[in-house]
């Protein structure tokens, strides 16, 4: 068991912070699943934090004038330093603390970044930071493309789905790998907290990055974040869809403590994917015979996890 | 000179690319030569975009300030362009969401009688210009079916509805008389010139500007038959391309200075290990992610010595869209005739902006790179007379092909003799001869306006397009250099022959080309400068040379 979550008892609905560490009046799209997931991460971390941002939505909706958002100190960095970066930020304060420069209060330290950003062109600088073991958390925020750009694909986005660079017609079915598994990925470096997480259940959202935030040394949360724009599904149904992918298996909640697997939330009685698939545009193109292969596979990597959860 | 410009100005997913796409096109039908440039901010949603579609009865690429006509989609079109409006123009408008004078049209109620989608307004803002003009409706249909992919028939409907409800200015446009010509993006452009020239791979990491070759690409894989391939960064798309180069695929990639920055290894292994390979580089405004969507020339100095070490690269910088086809033809038939890295060095203004098309595709081709002919020991890096090593690539019969990143004999193999080094060094280098006769056959440096004035502005890439409407105008002579490594001396000393007064016309903050040329011995005698990364409008540029004319 980790000592430091033994006194965090968890946010309730009622008494969720009302402080706002990213103001509203940014200008994300209508229906954003991931400034959504972004403001509850902030709310959950509160004003003591530095966050070092990778460029994407996130950065581009938030920090022109006279839209920017941040309270907290912010540096945006380039696509894929921002790992790196929050290595500097965390080493650096420590140094500066043990020569009595600075007060010895403790800071949290986030890196964020989209799933551009963390499993594709980051990667490398990611995987760097948690072998030193860096006292910060990463929060991957997972739209499953490259959104700002024009919509191109990443290696997070799902099999099957079309994009810019993954165009369905007479020859291709949009997406042709499954999607990467970056949780896995990080759980893989042995570092003391992953988790998944999403914005449907944002109590659950909260407390993870709760956690990743009180945990010594480097800590993963996996979010994610529906897209309206680069998926073409209805703004007002974002959550709908975060949730549907839950209840569906495409999205499992579970922590990795210590490498201990944990559902968050065991469904027993899964609907089938084609509730999730439909109404988003970026999968109405594909036919029985794909469907039937992602229900299959969805089956088979949550049998996967649940074993985890058991064997460990 | 016939010429109209018509600005169209909304919010960011009113479709004012798209309109303005549909205007250039009908106004190509009509037979004019087209230039369109399209100014959007770095944002996902709002913001002011606009677009101005510039006509005129003979070559333009450039547009003006000024225009005869704005199609306003929200208010603060009006509040920031009425400035630009001629004496004479007229504001047409959405009436339910703009308050002004001029043509206004109740789009909303146009697109409920039809049962249309937001999105259709700039069809009806369409039908509402072309009814002003005085345009067959016939030639509106076309376009409309021609250039709208989704519901065709609704969106004819809200045009034909709009176009007769409004009224005919009387200044009916002729038809400048003209066959239509393709229209294409310097981007389309760099695409085909390399489809032209046998490219059989595009790798890329998306980047503004350079992202729509990836799309176009994309999008054409099959009809053009080359692969793209989308990795998960910058360096994994050069070092790929360098994978694909040693096995035989003629390949391109393609970025903006951000991106290139990760790429300069492979630049550098490139030269050491003679790769062919085609670099694109769209610039935008920087450093570092700058202003993502707008135009800027800074990044000369870094593509010219990218890559550590020194080796033999051919860096080209097209102006227009016809140019970008030739020269990215050219840059790939180089690459892999002389196994030498090549750098096609465009920019926002040129690759995103669309241009009437008038070169002749069928002069290109790709030209076979000079191959081991299977007789002997096959050795990678065979000393020859010219430095070009025929070549192999890994699975020919009797071949063993050695390529590394170290210094190397003949054969491929690392050495650390200092005979060896010299000689190795020396072959590579000993290309430049061959390369330079056979770069002496292609126009390197390009003369317009009075090819006898005393003055003369010097230019690259797309910054030509203000600068030879503005020397036509003021009786000024206009060097462009489209050639910058090697650089052409012999043909830039007949260019320059006779010029008193040179001035160096950049979009950057330093004057790069003019630092170069000062290298050859070539003084600007004064430098024009913009650097807010607006590219020079033919206006601006007037406006700017009068204080050093």
């Amino acid at each position: 068991m980790i000592p430091e979550f033994e006194k965090f008892k968890g946010f309730k609905a009622k008494s969720i912070p009302k402080d706002e560490p990213l103001a509203s009046g940014h200008r994300a799209c209508q229906g954003c699943g991931e400034v959504l997931a972004l403001r509850m991460v902030m709310k959950a971390l509160g004003r003591d934090v530095i966050v070092c941002s990778a460029t994407g939505c996130m950065e581009i909706i938030s920090s022109p004038y006279p839209h920017t958002a941040w309270r907290v100190p912010w540096i945006h960095i380039a696509f894929e330093n921002a790992a790196a970066v929050a290595s500097g930020v965390e080493s650096a304060r420590k140094v500066l603390k043990r020569k009595g420069k600075i007060p010895k209060r403790h800071v949290d330290i986030m890196a964020v970044g989209g799933d551009g950003a963390t499993g594709d062109i980051g990667l490398q600088w990611i995987s760097g930071a948690f072998e030193r073991g860096h006292d910060f958390l990463y929060v991957c925020l997972d739209n499953e493309a490259y959104m700002n750009t024009g919509v191109q694909r990443s290696g997070c986005t799902p099999y099957g789905a079309m994009t810019t660079t993954s165009p369905p017609g007479k020859k291709s079915f949009g997406q042709v790998t499954w999607k990467k598994n970056i949780p896995a990925i990080a759980v893989a470096h042995n570092i003391p907290y992953v988790a998944t997480a999403s914005p449907a259940y944002f109590l659950d959202l909260m407390n993870k990055v709760k956690k990743a935030a009180l945990v010594k040394g480097p800590a993963y949360v996996h979010i994610y974040s529906p897209c309206p724009t680069g998926w073409g599904s209805a703004g007002e149904r974002s959550i709908e869809f975060a949730k549907l992918a839950v209840e569906t298996r495409v999205f499992p909640l579970y922590e990795v403590i210590e490498g201990r697997y944990i559902m968050s939330r065991k469904i027993t009685k899964p609907k089938p994917v084609t509730e999730y698939l439909k109404g988003q545009k970026r999968f109405r193109h594909l036919d029985e015979g794909h469907i039937d292969y992602i229900q299959k596979r969805v089956d088979v990597e949550y049998e996967k996890l649940l074993r985890l959860a058991e064997l460990t | 000179m016939k010429e109209l410009s018509i600005l169209m100005g909304g919010q960011a997913g009113d479709g004012i690319r798209q309109a303005g796409n549909t205007v250039a096109r009908l106004l190509n039908r009509l037979g004019y030569r087209i230039f369109f440039y399209d100014d959007y901010p770095s944002l996902i949603r709002g913001g002011h975009n606009f677009s101005i579609v510039r006509a005129a009865d003979k070559k333009i690429r450039a547009h003006k300030e000024n225009v005869d006509l704005i199609l306003a989609m929200n208010q603060e079109t009006v509040k920031r362009h009425r400035w630009r409006l001629k004496a004479g123009g007229e504001v047409i408008f959405d009436s339910g969401k703009v308050e002004t004078q001029g043509i206004g049209l109740p789009f909303k109620e146009i697109l409920r009688e039809h049962q249309g989608a937001p999105i259709m307004r700039n069809t009806a803002a369409i039908g509402a210009l072309a009814g002003h003009l005085g345009i067959d409706w016939e030639v509106v249909a076309e376009v409309i079916r021609d250039t709208i992919a989704r519901s065709k028939e609704t969106n004819l409907k809200i045009a034909r509805t709009a176009f007769e409800n409004t009224v005919d200015s009387g200044q009916k446009i002729d038809r400048a008389g003209a066959p239509a010509v393709p229209l294409l993006t310097g981007n389309e452009a760099i695409a085909i010139g390399a489809v032209k020239a046998g490219l059989n791979m595009y790798i890329a990491y998306p980047m503004t500007p350079a992202s729509s070759i990836l799309h176009y690409l994309a999008s054409h894989e099959d009809d053009l038959n080359v692969v793209t391939i989308h990795p998960e960064n910058e360096i994994g798309v050069a070092l790929m391309a360098l994978g694909a180069a040693y096995t035989g695929a003629r390949v391109m990639v393609g970025t903006s200075g951000g991106g290139f920055a990760l790429m300069t290894e492979a630049v550098s292994l490139a030269g050491q290990a003679e790769i062919p390979l085609v670099f694109v580089e769209c610039q935008r405004a920087g450093p570092s992610t700058g202003v993502p969507t707008y135009t800027m020339q800074a990044d000369l100095s870094f593509v010219l010595h990218s890559g550590h070490g020194e080796f033999l690269r051919v860096l080209m910088a097209p102006g227009d869209v016809e140019e970008a086809f030739y020269l990215t033809a050219l840059a790939l038939n180089l690459a892999w005739k002389f196994q030498i890295p090549a750098f096609i060095l465009s920019d926002k203004h040129l690759s995103e902006s669309t241009s009437s098309f008038e070169g002749d595709p069928a002069e290109i081709g790709p030209q076979p790179p000079i191959s081991w002919d299977g007789s002997g020991e096959y050795k990678r890096y065979r000393q020859t007379e010219d430095g070009i090593s025929p070549l192999a690539f890994p699975g020919t019969r009797d071949a063993v092909v050695k390529v590394t990143s170290y210094e190397h004999d003949e054969h491929g193999i690392t050495t650390e003799e200092p005979d060896e080094i010299t000689r190795m060094q020396g072959k590579r280098l000993k290309k430049l001869e061959k390369l330079k006769s056979e770069l002496g056959r292609q126009e390197l440096v390009k003369v317009y306006g009075n090819p006898r004035a005393e003055r003369a502005l010097i230019c690259w890439g797309s910054t030509k397009g203000a600068c030879i409407e503005v020397a036509e105008e003021l009786d000024l002579r206009v060097i462009q250099p489209l050639l910058l490594e090697p650089f052409p001396m012999n043909e830039m000393v007949k260019a320059l022959s006779g010029v008193k007064t040179l001035i160096d016309v950049e979009v950057n903050a330093t004057g790069q080309l003019s630092s170069l040329l000062a290298t050859k011995g070539i003084k600007a005698d004064r430098k024009v400068l913009r650097y807010d990364g607006r590219p020079f409008t033919i206006d601006s540029l007037k406006n700017d040379l009068k204080e050093v004319l």
